[in-house]
């Protein structure tokens, strides 16, 4: 019978972890119902970081409305828009916040946002509202851009044909066009600059290329620890250096072609329990109050009119801009990226 | 003799039953999510189904990620086997302070997941890494930097730092057992050191680095987090296409279609592999017990310094810096930082308080998941040995031998995917659990029948002539002895499925956030400090089994 004993320990012990980790699971689920509603908000990773403006925007809420928002990451805004649209999977969350322009029109055909009435609305400025339904509707705005390390001994670039030059080999870094909305952006803006170019311009481009990193925070975490002295990103920028840094060192610079404009979009998802609450959060996303702290955590413009830009906003300027859609957003993003992997 | 020979065959004939009932389940479990995820990609569900994907599908691009996903894996496996070679022969040959630690080392692959090391790679040999900045001090200047990570040699160097010790545990354990006689008969015939070494040693010495190889090369050949990471734009291996397939592409029959041809090339990998391993047994049959080791003297003392300085400097150096920056502070993306605990201060009270949730949801799912992996391996383990006693295989029991190759031939994205369409309502955490525990269980139940194929089998025939009934000698004799084992293998079980961020990825989930999935979002969000503080916690986690008595070495 001694012999046993270690036997029954052996299966004590495994059913302890059994049950342990049953009881534990249990509280990992998401609880329904219980106490105070909870608004899931889908966003994009930069949203939610230590310098983003989540942490802000949940605060207020709460302060507001009783209600806890629990953010979700689902990386860049590429791969946000694709978890919606996920095949085996619908989305479970209330919001969604970050699809931007060049998604708009998929998105509104997908039926997963439902209308809103906001209060806000009035003070956004007019020429931002680009679905007149009102079911995304527009919470900052940007200019896309390079950003130089002007301490590289490199000459900036003035074009997009100039990043082709042989002086940028391995200089540049972009964003994934499939899944980050900065670089789609780009796409879109060497489709609106060399048309139906735009594969050509691509392959001649591959050489100056360093990295095309899945999302912006990458790309731009890649800059700033100095692996290239390009990176593709907004002219709002250097503003964050400014606050944060107190140097104008990283530059964003001017191209002859124009520079594309981004909107980003806000949802409630049409499946959501809680859309009256959900709703209530996207007014607030709108308000003054949480505009005004939109420029020092997102480094975008404020959707607003009635939002203050802080000081560090000073360093940035405002470049003529150039209408930037992508032609075929089903297949140009994989093409463009295959482009470069096969060129390498 | 003859009568009570005949009930104990009824008796072992009822245990084979309830075996093939459990087999069945297994079978079914592991079968299952396979089936779900081609009826799926080829039928559709509210998504393009493959028949009307197919016109969208490009050959070039198909044929482009195969070339990249063989040449990598070609490519990384030689390097692996030329780093982990002279190690080999040194654990072989010499008595040497530290040779358990380099034997032990074949544990990081399978201890340390992948997003762990890329990050301690990206720490030590990115620009601004300790290695560069070495470099920077020693050449004077700061020499043009090509972006060496980001490159396909970056990829092949990575994949080989963290494999090669497999290749010195795997060929050291071979090449210990060959004797000098058959070398030192060809030096008294005449040959040179190199001739006696290719006649002597050379011939038993080929199929344990075949086999070696062709392990690493299926390891690296599966590659995803690592490819997702470096691989930006050097390509992308099959694995990697899979994935951009299902998620980016909401393509499942462009996903069938990668994951077909991968298994297709596994499957060559995994008859190479066998086939290597069986020449190994006949070779080892041939040796008797292994030698023994010697002093070294002379220059191989200068060789054995080298090897421990070159392996100190590239492969445990960055291993180190992750626990330096897991104490260093940043104060903002390019300015000053301090040392404390400032980023787990961060990660456990900041906005979210990420990491203690991250660890109760690898302890709870993951430990179902291992869990359910253990109870699935052993009763597999348990079977295949029975079979193999018994002389005659059932074919259940050829079908889970068969089936413990699985992890290395389907890619973790079918099995995600496969338990995703068949969870009730598409519950990620359900599919979660089911896809690593199918993916687990094989290590746990090779594990199981190899402890079992060890034990004495004078122990079970006394236990049986004193009246035991082959269930009871079973339980009382075979049970107790395998249970270290079992507890290892276990403990293993969880160290694969804790640190697996491959199924997270491609379910998409991040309502739920595990450990090495935290990991994940950190690294590429580029917040290494806070990444590198997350990643101390999953590496005590996950090396747990580095403190067992029977090393996970063993079990793998």
């Amino acid at each position: 019978m001694m012999r046993r004993k270690p036997l029954i320990a052996i299966f004590l012990g495994v059913g302890a972890i059994f049950f342990a980790s049953m009881s534990l699971w249990g509280q990992t689920q998401p609880s329904a119902g219980a106490g105070a509603p909870e608004l899931v908000v889908w966003t994009y990773d930069s949203f939610v970081s230590e310098w983003g403006p989540a942490a802000q925007i949940a605060e207020g809420f709460q302060k507001q409305s009783g209600a806890k928002v629990r953010f979700v990451s689902k990386g860049d805004g590429g791969a946000l828009f694709s978890s919606l649209l996920d095949i085996a999977k619908k989305p479970n969350a209330d919001i969604v916040i970050g699809l931007d322009d060049r998604q708009l029109e998929k998105a509104l055909t997908s039926d997963l946002f439902a209308p809103l009435k906001l209060v806000n609305l009035a003070d956004i400025q007019k020429d931002l509202l680009l679905d007149p339904s009102n079911r995304l509707v527009p919470f900052d705005f940007g200019q896309f851009a390079f950003i130089w390390d002007s301490e590289s001994n490199i000459e900036p670039p003035r074009s997009l044909e100039d990043l082709t030059k042989p002086i940028y080999r391995k200089k540049v870094i972009i964003m994934d066009p499939r899944t980050s909305t900065p670089g789609l952006g780009f796409l879109a803006w060497t489709q609106a600059v060399y048309k139906a170019g735009w594969r050509d311009y691509w392959k001649r481009l591959s050489p100056s290329i360093l990295a095309m990193t899945p999302s912006w925070d990458t790309g731009y975490g890649l800059f700033t620890k100095g692996e290239a002295p390009l990176v593709l990103s907004y002219s709002t920028s250097p503003a964050y250096h400014k606050a944060y840094e107190n140097t104008e060192r990283y530059k964003a610079l001017k191209f002859s072609d124009g520079h594309p404009q981004q909107i980003e979009f806000a949802g409630v998802l049409s499946t959501s329990q809680n859309k009256l609450l959900a709703q209530k959060f996207v007014d607030y996303l709108l308000s003054q109050e949480c505009q005004s702290f939109l420029p020092e955590t997102q480094w975008m413009f404020p959707a607003n009119r009635s939002a203050k830009l802080p000081a560090s906003f000073s360093v940035v300027s405002k470049y003529p801009s150039v209408n930037a859609k992508v032609q075929d957003i089903d297949r140009d993003p994989s093409d463009a990226a295959n482009i470069l992997i096969s060129s390498h | 003799m003859q009568s009570g020979n005949g009930s104990f065959e009824q008796r072992l004939g009822k245990t084979e039953i309830i075996l093939s009932i459990a087999l069945i389940a297994i079978l079914s479990f592991s079968l299952a999510p396979l089936v779900a995820f081609a009826k799926n990609a080829i039928v559709g569900a509210g998504h393009a189904s493959l028949l009307a994907s197919l016109g969208s599908i490009s050959v070039p691009v198909i044929v482009r990620s195969l070339q990249f996903t063989l040449l990598q894996a070609f490519a990384s496996t030689a390097l692996a086997i030329g780093i982990g070679l002279p190690g080999a022969w040194l654990a072989a040959r010499f008595r040497f302070p530290g040779r358990r630690a380099l034997l032990a080392l074949a544990a990081v692959p399978f201890c340390f997941p992948p997003i762990l090391v890329i990050l301690a790679f990206i720490l030590y040999y990115g620009k601004e890494g300790y290695f560069s900045a070495f470099l920077a001090l020693v050449m004077g200047q700061k020499n043009e930097y090509r972006g060496l990570l980001y490159s396909f040699w970056g990829l092949v160097l990575v994949h080989a730092f963290y494999n090669f010790p497999i290749a010195v545990h795997q060929i050291s354990a071979l090449w210990m057992r060959i004797p000098e006689s058959q070398k030192e008969a060809a030096k008294t015939l005449g040959a040179n050191r190199i001739m006696a070494f290719r006649t002597g040693t050379l011939p038993w010495l080929l199929p344990g680095i075949a086999q070696a190889a062709g392990l690493i090369f299926l390891y690296c050949f599966f590659s995803f987090t690592t490819v997702l990471v470096f691989g930006g734009r050097t390509g992308s291996t099959l694995e990697v296409s899979i994935y951009q397939a299902l998620r980016y592409q909401a393509n499942a029959g462009l996903a069938l279609l990668f994951s077909v041809i991968e298994t297709g090339f596994a499957l060559l990998g995994i008859w190479f592999i066998t086939g290597m391993t069986q020449k190994k047994q006949h070779a080892l049959r041939d040796f008797g017990r292994r030698r023994e080791l010697s002093s070294p003297k002379g220059s191989q003392r200068v060789l054995l310094a080298i090897y421990g300085i070159l392996l100190l400097i590239f492969f445990i150096g960055p291993l180190v810096s992750i626990v330096v920056e897991a104490f260093r502070v940043p104060a903002s993306l390019g300015g000053a930082s301090h040392f404390g605990f400032g980023n787990f201060e961060r990660l456990l009270k900041g906005f979210q308080a990420p990491l203690l949730k991250a660890i109760r949801a690898t302890l709870t799912l993951s430990g179902s998941a291992a869990l359910l992996a253990t109870i699935a391996g052993v009763i597999a383990g348990i079977s295949v040995f029975i079979g193999k006693k018994a002389g005659k295989l059932h074919f259940t029991n050829r079908i889970v031998e068969a089936l413990q190759w699985l992890p290395l031939a389907v890619s973790p994205a079918v099995f995600a995917y496969g338990w995703l369409f068949l969870s009730p309502d598409r519950t990620i955490s359900a599919a979660l659990i089911a896809a690593q525990a199918v993916i687990a269980w094989p290590f746990v139940s090779r594990a199981v029948s190899a402890s079992l194929q060890s034990l004495d089998p004078r122990m079970r025939e006394a236990g049986r002539t004193l009246g035991a009934s082959p269930l009871r000698a079973f339980l009382t004799i075979d049970l107790r002895v395998i249970a270290p084992s079992v507890a290892a293998a276990a403990a293993f079980a969880f160290s694969i499925t804790a640190g697996d961020v491959n199924v997270p990825l491609m379910l998409g989930m991040s309502e739920i956030e595990t450990l090495p999935l935290l990991l994940f979002r950190l690294t590429a969000a580029y917040r290494f400090n806070e990444a590198c503080a997350a990643g101390l916690v999953l590496g005590l986690m996950t090396g747990i089994v580095f403190f067992l008595k029977e090393k996970a070495i063993d079990v793998a």
